[in-house]
């Protein structure tokens, strides 16, 4: 891990002789938290793979335009959420599902993961949470998982704080829900 | 009874904090950021003309774009200069025409021929017009002075 900050790294990142190397240490000093956020929006290991390098990918593209005006952790994680929910919406529009029926789906697809080991009661919370709707459940991790304010949730998602809150609301009464009928 | 499992909801989602119950395969975030930079390197190595575009140096890009802009002025001024020049339109009036305003006169079997190549659909380019008849006369070894002379 870097003991660079932000600033620091995009410095380095915008000198053409060390772009590669202070990209590797924003990458390394970010990766396990973007990955997770995105594992929890879609459960299966090898789609957060793929998404977590697309993210990456995406980020080395953009970074020479990223302004500082938000933190960059926030950007990554406004790349990060936007790459899962198009991963989703690819995902649902080839199985001709829509977006509001896909969390049953992967929250069945929780059962053949090999990178799922958890126990019954585990298993059962993660699939209550992959029910909700794709931006719900986006909303709910990023508040319950990572413990972020409402103001920067709605800096990532560009959603109103009144409105994230509504949101997040409904998913816990869902959740609730979901672990009392099943 | 409603409070209770309220509370046994939290305790639990509390529990998935410390253990979600997914798994990354061993050593998946030790390979991660060197998986990323291979494939950035490997897409740097198949731009498309789009981002070569881009990446083009700004002075290439600039003397590109005025070496552009020269020919354009320089086609739209030459056809404003020419106007708009005749074609498959050309007709055996217009040569006639052209001929007679030049005050150029052909022997009767070379006018002859000279017309039966406009009858055969052959196009006369606005630049290539005058240097055709030239090349015409030259080529049929016609003494343009001899013909002046004579007539």
């Amino acid at each position: 891990m870097t003991d660079l900050n932000d600033s620091e790294l995009i410095s380095l990142f915008r000198k053409s002789s060390s772009k590669h190397y202070a990209f590797n240490l924003i990458v390394r000093k970010y990766q396990e938290r973007v990955y997770w956020h995105i594992r929890r929006i879609l459960g299966s290991h090898s789609d957060a793979d793929d998404v977590v390098q697309n993210t990456f990918i995406k980020a080395w593209e953009g970074l020479d335009n990223f302004r500082e005006e938000s933190k960059l952790f926030t950007w990554l994680y406004r790349i990060a959420t936007n790459e899962a929910l198009s991963f989703l919406k690819q995902k649902n529009r080839f199985k001709l599902v829509s977006v509001f029926g896909s969390g049953k789906e992967l929250s069945e697809s929780l059962t053949s993961d090999v990178y799922f080991d958890g126990d019954e009661i585990m298993l059962k919370l993660q699939k209550a949470i992959m029910s909700l709707p794709s931006k719900q459940r986006v909303v709910f991790t990023l508040k319950y998982f990572d413990e972020m304010k409402y103001e920067e949730i709605s800096d990532i998602l560009g959603t109103s704080v009144g409105a994230l809150k509504a949101s997040y609301h409904h998913a816990v009464r869902k959740i609730e829900n979901y672990i009392g009928n099943h | 009874m409603v409070m209770k499992a309220k509370r046994n909801i939290d305790e639990l989602l509390e529990a998935l904090k410390d253990d979600s119950g997914f798994r990354v395969p061993s050593g998946y975030f030790d390979a991660l950021s060197s998986r990323i930079s291979d494939r950035i390197s490997a897409s740097g190595q198949s731009l498309s003309w789009k981002q070569r575009w881009i990446l083009l140096p700004k002075q290439v890009m600039a003397y590109s774009l005025l070496a552009a802009g020269l020919i354009l002025i320089g086609y739209i001024g030459y056809d404003l200069i020419h106007g708009h020049l005749p074609g498959n339109d050309l007709t055996e009036a217009h040569i006639t025409e052209y001929i007679s305003y030049q005050d150029v006169y052909f022997l009767d079997f070379e006018l002859e021929e000279l017309l039966m190549e406009v009858e055969e659909d052959k196009v006369y380019d606005a630049d290539e017009e005058m240097e055709g008849i030239i090349n015409y006369l030259d080529l049929n070894e016609v003494d343009l002075n001899a013909l002046m002379n004579e007539f």
